[in-house]
């Protein structure tokens, strides 16, 4: 795989999340591709987005500045955001940025629905 | 009085809770209180809101009747345009520019937090070479690595690690995106750091030298790219020192850890070579032995063997030319050779023969083997084949030495070389002594060589002429003679003794 290009898939699942799997560099292209997939997802309807990271082994200070627009987007819309599959290096750098704070992190995608499927059906 | 909906946006403001819409409701509530056409709220020449939203840049352009009021306080930028106002409430305009400067004071906090904490990103990641990607050794593996936290530190689209002696022939170990170095840039950044708008290139400096360049290209901004600044060079300065102590702690530990695998095969083969010399010496009777063997080396290019059944007794002396496994091998491979040919060829010279032919054909031209082998019977009737080999010694019961000269080239120089065999016999009392030039050559201080004649003057000196004896008294000469130091060749001696009240 090309890990200069952003490669995005974008789903809506049970209750209300939306699920974002994006591999590849997250930088301004790759950042504005995901912001573009989270509001057409939160357009139809979720107030919860899930980005799974799996595949993704760098992201650079525009990429987690676009990440955190999408997650005061959906703060502002009492929605919620969650992260999964991050590689150490990017769970590190989560946490120093500051996305941990309002961001739900899980270990892997079917833990990360297991709860957030659930809980929204909750 | 303000109206309470600007004033409750002043307070939503200065409170923290900013939305992104905050800024456009602030302006559309100055635009419905001053009952407004429209409006336009600019940040220096950045449009912020429009109310209607609709009002566009060429829609404001074409229209006229628009009053602008420099809306900033503190230095701020804040611009805004109202088209056709009807009136214009002074205290309604303070509310809302207190909740614009507090919009702006907010995301001044936003982005100084933001650069905060990006400068501890930068440390850790600095960190983070240190402690974690220090332990990786493969220098591939660790120059990947360094790349991917660099392109993610630095923002930029590709980044390159080329490692090598010097410019020319040196290679990229690790990149990312397109690589956009020259070979002329290249060349400078061996020597210092490049530097422009688009490329910023750094010598990987070791106490050696430069051990190669690290070049990062294309500066990210939110749209497109920018130049590097200044700061961009400091990182990529701090960078590149840790990954020259990366690379070069992986480099010394993998030399190191080479180096300790090399060591640990030489003892194996050193292991496996002293288990090919008789590890007890096989019975003949009326004959006894003893050997000794010193490699200067951990492996050795001597050998020796002592073959016997029930009609003769072989002792074999063989002296691979160089040191060290080379020679090891070989002298395996002598060994070997002549165990095998011992059970099938009668004479001496066809052994020689047959092993001279094949390392002729199997060596390097400039390897050859020195070798001598006897034949004794019961009787003490002997056989001997020297190629150019030390002479063998005969000591006699009364103490007189005789040589068995070599009587050819050694093996492996020459197909066509013949060999010839000496006969003799060894009495009751009489020792045989087959050693290596290790021995003669073993030099004292002033470089002077243990020579042939001192070592037949040890053994007609020998008080109690046994093959225990022969061999203790001669290592003892040798080693007084070298004051103690060690051999700078390998050196052997086999003795056989015939006894004197043997059959």
């Amino acid at each position: 795989m090309n890990e200069e290009q952003i490669h995005l898939t974008a789903d809506v699942l049970t209750n209300g999340v939306g699920l974002i799997t994006a591999a590849g560099y997250i930088n301004n292209e790759g950042g504005q591709a995901i912001a573009d997939a989270a509001g057409d997802l939160m357009e139809r309807g979720c107030g919860t987005l899930l980005i799974d990271l799996e595949g993704t082994r760098i992201i650079n200070s525009i990429g987690v500045s676009i990440l955190l627009e999408i997650m005061e987007k959906l703060l502002e819309e009492k929605g919620r955001l969650a992260f999964c599959s991050l590689t150490p290096t990017i769970s590190k750098t989560f946490e120093i940025m500051g996305l941990v704070q309002y961001a739900t992190i899980y270990p892997d995608q079917q833990a990360a629905r297991a709860d957030l499927e659930g809980h929204a059906s909750g | 009085m303000p109206p309470a909906e600007l004033l409750h946006l002043a307070e939503l403001a200065l409170s923290g809770h900013v939305s992104p819409q905050l800024t456009e409701e602030i302006l559309r509530a100055v635009v419905e209180d001053s009952n407004s056409r429209a409006g336009v709220l600019r940040l220096g020449e950045e449009v912020r809101a429009s109310w209607p939203r609709s009002v566009s840049r060429q829609v404001e352009d074409a229209t006229a009747g628009w009053t602008e009021i420099p809306f900033g306080a503190d230095g701020s930028q804040w611009r805004l345009r109202l088209l056709m106002p009807e009136r214009l409430d002074q205290s309604a305009l303070g509310a809302a520019r207190i909740a614009l400067r507090a919009v702006e004071l907010r995301d001044e906090l936003k982005r100084t937090r933001f650069d905060e904490r990006f400068r501890l990103w930068e440390l850790e990641t600095i960190r983070s070479i240190a402690n974690d990607i220090g332990g990786i050794l493969e220098v591939d593996r660790l120059a990947r690595e360094l790349i991917n936290h660099l392109v993610a530190l630095l923002g930029v689209r590709s980044a390159a690690v080329y490692l090598g002696s010097d410019p020319a022939t040196a290679e990229v170990v690790g990149s990312f995106g397109p690589l956009t170095l020259t070979a002329d840039q290249l060349a400078r950044a061996w020597e210092q750091c490049v530097y422009t708008d688009d490329v910023l290139a750094l010598p990987l400096e070791s106490k050696d030298g430069t051990l190669g360049v690290l070049v990062a290209a294309s500066k990210e901004a939110r749209a497109g790219t920018e130049p590097f600044a200044g700061n961009d060079v400091r990182v990529m300065e701090l960078f590149a020192v840790q990954v020259t102590m990366a690379i070069e702690f992986a480099r010394l530990t993998q030399a190191s850890l080479e180096r300790e695998r090399l060591k640990r095969e030489l003892e194996v083969a050193a292991e496996i070579q002293s288990h090919l010399h008789p590890q007890v010496y096989p019975e003949f009777p009326g004959f006894r032995l003893a050997a000794r063997s010193s490699p200067s080396r951990q492996v050795a290019g001597d050998t020796y063997d002592v073959l016997v059944n029930d009609r003769w007794l072989m002792a074999i002396v063989a002296d691979v030319s160089g040191k060290g496994v080379g020679a090891g091998m070989i002298a395996a491979g002598i060994h070997a050779s002549v165990r095998l040919l011992s059970e099938t060829e009668s004479s001496l010279t066809g052994v020689a023969s047959r092993i001279n032919t094949y390392l002729v054909g199997a060596t390097e031209d400039n390897r050859f083997v020195t070798f001598a082998m006897v034949r004794l019977d019961a009787d003490g009737g002997l056989v001997a084949v020297n190629a150019g080999h030390c002479p063998l010694l005969i000591r006699r019961s009364d103490g007189r030495v005789e040589q068995i000269p070599s009587c050819g080239l050694p093996l492996g120089i020459l197909a066509a070389a013949g060999y010839r065999e000496s006969t003799g016999r060894l009495e009751p009392g009489d020792l045989m002594l087959l050693f290596t030039d290790g021995l003669t050559e073993a030099e004292n201080p002033d470089e002077e060589e243990f020579g042939i004649h001192r070592v037949e003057r040890v053994v007609a000196e020998l008080v109690s002429p046994t093959a225990q004896s022969a061999c203790r008294e001669l290592l003892r000469a040798v080693d007084e003679h070298a004051g103690g130091k060690p051999l700078q060749d390998d050196a052997t001696l086999l003795v056989v003794e015939r006894l004197t009240g043997g059959p």
